[in-house]
């Protein structure tokens, strides 16, 4: 990390640092959950299968009702 | 972009079809939910292939930005078919049922049912299935959030 005062003053020193910032010294943080659905067809895959139904689907409605009637 | 048109490709044909097809279903628990009567409500084809068409495009990208070594979970594509089905303009509610006080969460439901019904797989408490619906109909939400939100419930500690 170069002081501004040495930058300003000494274009070797400003040339270093652009070239220390240009090359693979500094390189994107890589984040990998490695998880999950990679191609279209695992996606076909998943949603392809018989849909899941929940039970609780009438009680979603019956506490909406009791939210709103309070 | 193509012909001013965007296209994505991780939606394949079958795919949407299915997607299509369970959405109905998912409108009309929507409809049961808010007990309201399926002759009052309609739902536009046009917004609904374009909701899916802008999904397919969100979801294309996301895995040509991850691929090969990363994938989308399963509440995160959620998350992004969610929230495209609760913000185009799909549902409407006729003349006759727009006394029904609860029609404004109906989209907002039936865009919920149909991911936990084909991605999710998983049940909701109620109380959660209610305040998401409320928080896509009336107040912010992106896809990211409710990505990890639709991944938490997934992943819940048995």
């Amino acid at each position: 990390m170069p002081n501004l005062a040495l930058i300003a003053n000494d274009p070797v020193e400003r040339a270093k640092s652009v070239e220390r910032m240009n090359g693979p010294l500094y390189s994107r943080e890589k984040i990998n959950f490695n998880h999950g659905i990679r191609t279209p067809e695992e996606l076909e895959a998943l949603v392809c299968q018989e849909p899941f139904i929940p039970d609780n689907l009438e009680a979603i409605g019956s506490l909406l009702e009791k939210i709103t009637a309070e | 972009m193509s012909g001013g048109v965007l296209q994505g490709k991780a939606l394949s044909s079958r795919t949407r079809h299915h997607l299509l097809n369970n959405y109905a279903t998912s409108l009309i628990y929507a409809c049961s939910t808010v007990k309201l009567g399926f002759p009052h409500a309609s739902y536009s084809e046009r917004e609904l292939r374009l909701a899916l068409d802008e999904a397919d495009v969100d979801l294309a990208a996301m895995f040509s930005r991850r691929r090969p070594v990363n994938g989308i979970s399963a509440g995160k594509i959620a998350g992004i078919i969610a929230f495209r089905l609760s913000r185009f303009k799909i549902v409407h509610i006729d003349e006759d049922g727009q006394n029904q006080p609860l029609i404004y969460l109906i989209q907002d439901l039936a865009a919920i049912f149909a991911v936990q019904f084909l991605l999710l797989r998983t049940k909701i408490p109620e109380l959660q299935v209610l305040e998401i619906a409320y928080q896509l109909s009336r107040r912010h939400a992106n896809q990211e959030t409710l990505g990890l939100v639709f991944d938490t419930i997934i992943n819940k500690p048995v």
